[in-house]
């Protein structure tokens, strides 16, 4: 009992400085006295954390030093904040502006951060997810790089596995594209995959039955998402029950998993085990490495540097797979993606779902910064051009016995006052125009406050930068009156203060120039884009996704009933089949084509899409040389029709010369009838792609069927009857093809509408800075005008010499903003096979848009000035 | 009858350090009342209701006794003065009068 052990001294420090040093002793001796009996009875840490919280109690006014020397601070606050409150009503106009101005660049730069943090945190959920990669393959032909794949072959995983030591552990995921049944009835999928069986040990998501290990073991097992086993068998536990791919395929349910958070790469609903997919193909599925078709994601050994990992990656494909690589003359490259940056760095074949965009991302970073360093220099600009009012109560305050020092301290204040009351307006703003922001950038970021401290950091350093950027340089000017001077009523701005004034505005215009040109130049390609003649026609047109059945002469019977049926519709002009349709890539990707002529190393690879003989005619694609698909020939299953590119990547510029030549296309012969003209399958934002174009008589994909009426929902409504009659309850799954086309300038045209948005803020607050500096200039040059107009100049005259230094500003700011305009957008625009040439137009019209923005906003008050009659501006002095 | 009435938590402060009598300081008095009202009540409001009784002028403090068990500090000790007694036994006289005047009738059905 001789060692006593002390209470917690910080606590009990701070506590005796604030109390009252004639409590102090009774208190101190009460909290120890608590504390030796609390060390007996409960162990030293709760007496050590029941001390603090006593403590903490003592932190009332009652026990507080009565008399402190901080009484004098307390009050010199007090009065501050007086002056502050004083001179925001005494100029409501002034500080409006000021708040207002700076609560639009707060909110916009909060909302920002918001977004960019939402985008930032994909997958951050997933433990381990710092040794988990996905490789994704790049294929290269002749030297060139032909596909880049988020996905790669079977064996990748497995085979990485067996030659790495710092693999441990590997999944490979193929997606499914069938539609599953249960009790006769279609359920519709999101995103199903089959998945190797390590899938629950390699991402943490959590299994509510089942048990990780054993959920994919097996072949013909499935794995739901909750949402799902929720959707098909409600209430009833869905763990041991039978679905079915088709009507026909048993799985058996062997597990059920949370649904995986929206903030994901992944959005998968229903898992098989890959092992079905082994047993329905062959056992040598799991080491393929034909066929891309497999998302491989390995998890590394904790502390692998994977960059030294990808270096023996070469040597890996050579000893797997370079002798066939060289045969075809082609190569393969794999690159790991660590796994949380997948959303935000990957947008290549096979992801799983859209990726985002980094560029865009931080693109919107740097505008809503843009946004909010306009604000901050309104600030500036503002108080440092009202300086010249408070010169009399520095002056005042000096006599008085300020030090420099406290009246910077007492600018500082005022600033911290004005951005805390621009935050609170700032957060409500955010909490109102969330949703809408939501709509615009097109996501679903939920509104909560993140849970990163570098979201808090951001916003806190938002604030504070904000605090001493705006507060400290007028602080600096405003604390250097010198009272001698100001007192006797001569104050002048300094020429090196307006020398900066003027830079900040020119900077304001320069922000908003740049961010208006941008927004007219987006919305001028999209327009551009849109007006493209597409060689295809898109309107008017149903796609029906064509029904799955076991075997391919039901499939023809069916097809034939409904083909019948529709036949009998007036308003339907033509019907189609085609594996693929415009407004996407076609799906097939066919390496190794070559002309019977050529050597193996000569082959090289195209897009191949397969249609009926009614495919070209019905969507109006031009043959420049032979003929089309026409079923009457006779074995026309054995022919095809290459498009211009896929002419000229073949080795020939004469479509005439093409014509009835042979190919290799894997192992059979096909003959060349013709040549298409080159049309936009994809979009005009994508080059035109080499494409082959085969002969499939049975339905292989899709329906498109042109209508004719002007009744979309009652021929809708009438197709549906007759599917239904002809497929049974196949899911009847249809959309319009402009819709589907034009869905891929969506995020180019969001792209626009926030840019538009930003650029719309800060001309705002621009402006709202330039309206406040102009009132402030004229009511100094009010003496000034007065004496010109007694000496006889214009209204006129007046007008243009007010006017005009706020223009040589303007000029100046379109002067710098042009190149960088130029720059950035020309960048931006390379993304694009079509574009527009970046004329004289594209920045007059801004520059005028601003012009004429400026001369209304500062004329307002020059034109008032220019009116004042001056007797009574100058009959006072 | 304004500024001589006194709160519950006051009321019961004092009746304890009447009790106390000579060794009434903060723990013992938390104690106290804890054993006696089965009341928890932290050592920060002991201390509160203690100082604004005594700017009421109802307790009177000194400084005593110190021991290695409080790390060598005296005690706050309190006692009751004169006008704190006579508050007390107002409080008491007034509480009593009311218990009279409750008709019988109103707890017979207990």
């Amino acid at each position: 009992m001789n060692e006593r052990p002390d209470p917690p001294k910080l606590i009990s420090n701070l506590l005796e400085r604030y109390c009252e040093p004639f409590l102090w002793e009774g208190i101190a001796g009460d909290l120890h006295e608590i504390f030796l009996t609390n060390t007996r009875d409960k162990g030293l840490t709760m007496a050590r954390t029941l001390y603090f919280l006593q403590a903490i109690g003592f932190f009332k006014p009652k026990f507080r030093k009565r008399k402190t020397r901080n009484s004098n601070i307390e009050a010199m606050f007090r009065n501050y904040f007086t002056i502050t409150l004083r001179n925001f009503t005494k100029h409501s106009f002034y500080s409006f502006i000021n708040i207002f101005g700076l609560a639009i660049g707060m909110a916009a730069g909060f909302m920002i951060l918001q977004y960019v943090h939402y985008e930032l945190s994909y997958d951050g959920f997933f433990e381990n997810k710092e040794n988990i990669y996905r490789v994704r393959t790049n294929r290269y032909n002749k030297g060139e790089l032909t596909t880049q794949w988020a996905s790669g072959c079977a064996g990748v995983g497995l085979h990485m596995k067996e030659d790495f030591p710092e693999v441990v552990e590997f999944v490979n995921l193929h997606r499914s594209g069938v539609p599953i049944t249960y009790d006769n009835r279609y359920y519709e999928l999101k995103s199903p995959y089959y998945a190797g069986s390590s899938f629950f040990e390699v991402f943490s998501i959590p299994l509510i039955r089942g048990v990780d290990s054993l959920v994919l073991k097996d072949p013909f097992t499935v794995v739901l998402s909750e949402s799902l086993a929720k959707r098909i068998f409600g209430d009833e536990d869905p763990v041991g029950k039978i679905i079915k791919q088709y009507e026909f395929r048993d799985f058996k349910v062997t597990g059920v998993f949370r649904d995986i958070p929206e903030k994901s790469h992944m959005n998968f609903d229903l898992l098989y085990s890959f092992e079905t997919y082994v047993a329905l193909t062959s056992e040598d599925a799991r080491t393929a490495w034909q066929w891309d078709g497999f998302l491989n994601y390995v998890v590394l050994h904790p502390g692998t540097d994977p960059d030294r990992l990808s270096e023996k990656f070469p040597d890996f494909i050579q000893a797997r797979q370079g002798e066939e690589l060289e045969r075809w003359d082609s190569g393969m490259e794999f690159i790991l993606q660590p796994l949380d940056k997948i959303h935000l760095t990957s947008n290549y074949r096979m992801e799983i779902k859209p990726t985002g965009n980094e560029r865009t991302t931080y693109f919107l970073l740097i505008i809503g910064m843009f946004v909010l360093f306009i604000a901050w220099i309104n600030y500036i600009n503002l108080t440092t051009a009202r300086s010249l009012s408070r010169a009399r109560e520095v002056g005042i305050r000096k006599v008085m016995g300020s030090f420099r020092s406290q009246l910077i301290n007492q600018f500082m204040f005022e600033s911290f006052v004005i951005n805390l009351l621009a935050f609170a307006i700032a957060a409500i703003f955010v909490v109102v125009a969330f949703p809408f922001f939501n709509d615009f950038v097109g996501k679903n970021v939920p509104y909560t406050w993140p849970d990163a401290p570098y979201f808090w950091f951001g916003l806190l350093a938002i604030f504070g930068i904000g605090i001493l950027l705006s507060g400290f340089y007028p602080a600096i000017v405003m604390s250097k009156f010198k009272p001698v001077t100001v007192l006797r009523g001569r104050y002048a701005g300094s020429s090196g203060g307006n020398l900066l004034r003027k830079g900040l505005v020119t900077f304001q215009f320069l922000a908003s120039l740049i961010l208006i040109t941008g927004t007219f130049i987006v919305y001028q390609q999209m327009d551009y884009l849109q007006s493209q003649d597409l060689g295809v026609k898109i309107d008017q047109t149903l796609i029906i996704e064509t029904p799955n059945y076991r075997s391919d002469s039901v499939l023809n019977s069916r097809n034939d009933i409904f083909r019948n049926r529709l036949n009998g519709e007036s308003f339907i002009q033509n019907i189609t089949t085609s594996s693929a349709v415009p407004g996407g890539t076609p799906n097939w990707n066919a390496g190794g084509i070559r002309l019977l002529t050529q050597t193996e190393q000569e082959a090289n690879q195209y897009r191949v899409l397969g249609g009926d003989d009614q495919f070209l005619d019905f969507y109006g694609l031009e043959v420049i040389a032979g003929r089309k698909f026409d079923r009457s020939f006779g074995a026309e299953e054995s022919n095809v029709l290459f498009n211009e590119v896929a002419m000229k990547r073949i080795g020939f510029t004469d479509p005439e010369e093409l014509l009835n030549r042979k190919i290799n296309f894997w192992g059979d012969t096909f003959n060349i009838i013709g040549v298409v003209k080159n049309y936009r399958q994809e979009s005009p934002k994508q080059a035109y792609d080499a494409l082959i174009f085969r002969y499939f008589p049975a339905p292989s994909g899709y329906y498109s069927i042109s209508l004719s009426s002007n009744n979309m929902r009652e021929s809708v409504a009438k197709i549906e009857e007759h599917w239904h009659t002809a497929f049974d309850n196949k899911p009847f799954d249809f959309f319009f093809l402009d819709d589907h086309y034009n869905e891929q300038y969506r995020s180019d045209l969001q792209f626009g509408s926030i840019f538009g948005l930003f650029a719309g803020l800060a001309i705002i607050v621009a402006c709202l800075g330039l309206l406040g500096l102009a009132s402030y200039m004229m009511n100094l040059r009010s003496k000034e005008v007065g004496v010109r107009k007694v000496l006889g100049a214009s209204m006129q005259n007046i007008w243009l010499l007010l006017t005009g230094d706020f223009m040589k500003l303007v000029g100046v700011s379109i002067l710098i903003s042009v190149p960088i305009s130029w720059w950035i957008m020309n960048n931006w625009l390379e993304n694009f096979a079509v574009r527009i040439n970046l004329g004289f137009v594209a920045f007059l019209i801004p520059a005028l848009l601003l012009a004429i923005l400026s001369i209304a906003t500062v004329s307002y008050h020059t034109i008032r000035t220019a009116q004042l009659n001056p007797a009574s501006t100058l009959k006072d002095e | 009858m304004k500024g001589t009435n006194i709160g519950e938590l006051e009321e019961l402060v004092m009746l304890t350090v009447a009790i106390l009598y000579d060794d009434a300081y903060g723990v013992a008095i938390r104690k106290e009342i804890q054993e006696r009202c089965n009341r928890s009540i932290t050592i920060s409001t002991v201390h509160s209701v203690l100082s604004r009784l005594e700017e009421k002028g109802y307790v009177n403090s000194r400084y005593d006794g110190a021991s290695p068990e409080r790390g060598g500090r005296r005690k706050h000790l309190f006692r009751l003065t004169i006008a704190g007694q006579k508050v007390l036994s107002e409080a008491k006289t007034m509480r009593n009068s009311m218990w009279e005047a409750i008709p019988k009738i109103a707890f017979a059905s207990e």
